[in-house]
């Protein structure tokens, strides 16, 4: 009976999400701009519900409370702490300059916005290369985590690949015909039910635990190291500082977030995101802390990566099988809100940027060329995630920090009239060149000054951005005018 | 040299933004985590204060927003510097 159940709860959430596909594909016009941007139309709610379903992955519930587990409530603030605030200000210091530019010359990628100030082809190739280099093997990380997460809380009936091919089918059911709007309003009915479920989940499990206040107190007698960050080694004051430089930095960086802010209808939506993310983030990943935490004294003896199936064993141990099927779609949900997002910004990178300035693609044809792209990409990830090779997941591995170096060529192109192609491309290649160097232990570990090499790497990016621009021409008069004029005329009233 | 007043804004934003950098890294309060009170009978100090800084965090986006954060005229948004109907067919 509550195998029908369960089965019924996930039929009907797939159904909502076709449901919402097919409105969205009767809703959505003809255009790559229409397919690809939403018609630039997405209000407050749609834009913040995208932006954090996408920032949300499996690692939130999974890895996160596998952390706490292990380090206790520090994990909060060392996974989510700076980005609560830096995420809504990069949305501000980039994303509004960027989304202005996109409104008036019709920029809508990284590529566009970034080789377009400078009238630099090599500019755009080059974020090209870089975005699809650390985007993809990070989706099929993706893919390959909402995979086991998404079989592990399933106790194995699911297989692994039955479970990546279900997170990436149904992705497309609705992402092929509806295309930015189908991710979008997927997202609003994916993001809340998440969030709905991990609230139910924390108040479910409070209970059988013995209170909020019995289970600290129960922390405290059995794991006093769980509630201190100066007795963690992993919580080291340079490690903290450290990955305030990779986690937080890199969201406005992701082209599946920026692609969301160039989507935004106008500026009042995007003020009203950077106000509600941080009271978001804080309640799911303080959620996931509470949960791992929780585990650690409930279900003790976990070692290494074993922590990271304590959401599961705890709805095991303490609660109904009905559950586990909310577990399911709760994962089922976070997995695909971003995985979806993703396949469409490599499908339009692809589209936009590296197939239309080459190929002359007739209007009504962009749309189709768009969706084939989409599947291509789709059906190769979903192959790479089941053969699951060491060198994906080794990029995949310094992606985060991949992006966070290219923040300061964004930040100096979008402020500094001064910025200049060469400078920009040097800044873009030089510190992704030493970071791999480091990653792949070529560099001694003392040259990274024992921080994370991110950090390093991060400050080398934004020297070379200076000193290669100031020691080469400066972008013609007229073409800086294009752009500091516009935002001049914007910033200075 | 003249320093414009969306520069100084600008500079305002940017100085919100350190301070909630070293809130964040704020490694002299860690020893309050074994000495304060739990918020709410169950929230140790290492993650209520990361409930108080979600609510600074707002607030300091509010102030970001009023500082620094213009609407502009729909007249600049129009499209510009590209066909529009070359825009209206992508």
């Amino acid at each position: 009976m509550k195998s029908i159940l369960g089965m019924a709860i996930l039929l009907s959430y797939v159904l909502v999400l076709l449901l919402i596909g097919s409105y969205g594909a009767r809703m959505t016009g003809k255009t790559r701009e229409e397919y690809f941007m939403a018609g630039r139309g997405l209000g407050s709610i749609a834009v913040f519900m995208t932006l954090f379903a996408t920032n949300i992955t499996a690692f939130t519930i999974i890895g996160q409370a596998g952390f706490a587990y292990h380090v206790g409530f520090g994990a909060y603030g060392y996974v989510i702490g700076w980005s609560i605030f830096v995420t809504p200000f990069t949305y501000y210091l980039i994303g509004y300059r960027s989304w202005l530019l996109g409104k008036r010359f019709g920029y809508a990628t990284q590529p566009q916005v970034f080789g377009g100030i400078l009238n630099s082809r090599a500019v755009s190739l080059l974020f090209l290369f870089l975005l699809l280099y650390y985007t993809l093997p990070y989706l099929v990380v993706s893919i390959i985590g909402g995979g086991l997460a998404f079989s592990t809380i399933s106790d194995g009936l699911i297989p692994y690949w039955l479970a990546a091919a279900l997170i990436v089918g149904v992705s497309l059911l609705y992402t092929v015909p509806a295309g930015m709007r189908g991710t979008a309003w997927t997202d609003i009915f994916q993001g809340a039910l998440f969030l709905v479920i991990s609230v139910l989940l924390l108040a479910a499990l409070v209970k059988p635990l013995g209170g909020f206040a019995a289970i600290t107190e129960r922390v405290a007698r059995e794991r006093p190291d769980l509630l201190q960050r100066a007795l963690s080694p992993e919580l080291a004051p340079a490690n903290w500082f450290s990955f305030s430089f990779i986690n937080s930095i890199a969201v406005i960086v992701f082209p599946q977030i920026f692609t969301r802010i160039m989507a935004s209808r106008n500026s009042r939506s995007l003020k009203q995101v950077t106000l509600f993310y941080p009271a978001a983030m804080a309640l799911i990943f303080g959620i996931s802390t509470l949960l791992g935490v929780w585990g650690a004294v409930s279900i003790p003896g976990l070692l290494g990566k074993e922590s990271d199936n304590i959401v599961p064993l705890l709805i095991s141990r303490h609660l109904s099988p009905l559950w586990t099927v909310l577990g399911l779609l709760m994962i089922l949900a976070i997995v695909k809100s971003s995985i979806d997002s993703q396949l469409l910004t490599v499908a339009h990178l692809v589209t936009d940027d590296l197939i239309a300035p080459y190929k002359q693609i007739p209007p009504g044809q962009a749309v189709l060329w768009g969706r084939i792209v989409l599947v291509c990409f789709s059906a190769a990830a979903f192959f790479i995630a089941l053969l699951r090779p060491a060198a994906i997941l080794t990029i995949a591995a310094f992606a985060f920090s991949g992006f966070s170096i290219m923040l300061p060529v964004m930040i100096g192109v979008l402020y500094w009239p001064r910025a200049n192609k060469y400078g920009t491309c040097a800044a873009l290649i030089l510190p992704a060149i030493v970071l791999h160097l480091w990653y792949l232990e070529l560099l001694p570990p003392w040259s990274t000054f024992g921080l994370m090499p991110v950090v390093p790497a991060f400050f080398l990016s934004a020297f070379t951005l200076i000193a290669v621009s100031l020691l080469t021409p400066p972008p013609p008069a007229a073409l800086q005018k294009k752009t500091f004029g516009f935002f001049s005329r914007i910033f200075e009233r | 040299m003249k320093i414009s007043k969306a520069g100084i804004r600008l500079k305002v934003a940017l100085l919100i933004a350190l301070v909630m950098f070293l809130l964040h890294n704020s490694f002299w309060l860690w020893k309050w985590d074994a000495r304060v009170p739990y918020l709410c009978g169950f929230m140790p100090f290492s993650f209520a204060y990361y409930i108080g800084y979600a609510f600074l965090a707002t607030l300091a986006m509010a102030l970001v927003i009023t500082l620094s954060w213009p609407d502009p005229p729909p007249s600049l948004l129009e499209p510009a510097d590209r066909d529009t109907e070359e825009l209206k067919k992508r």
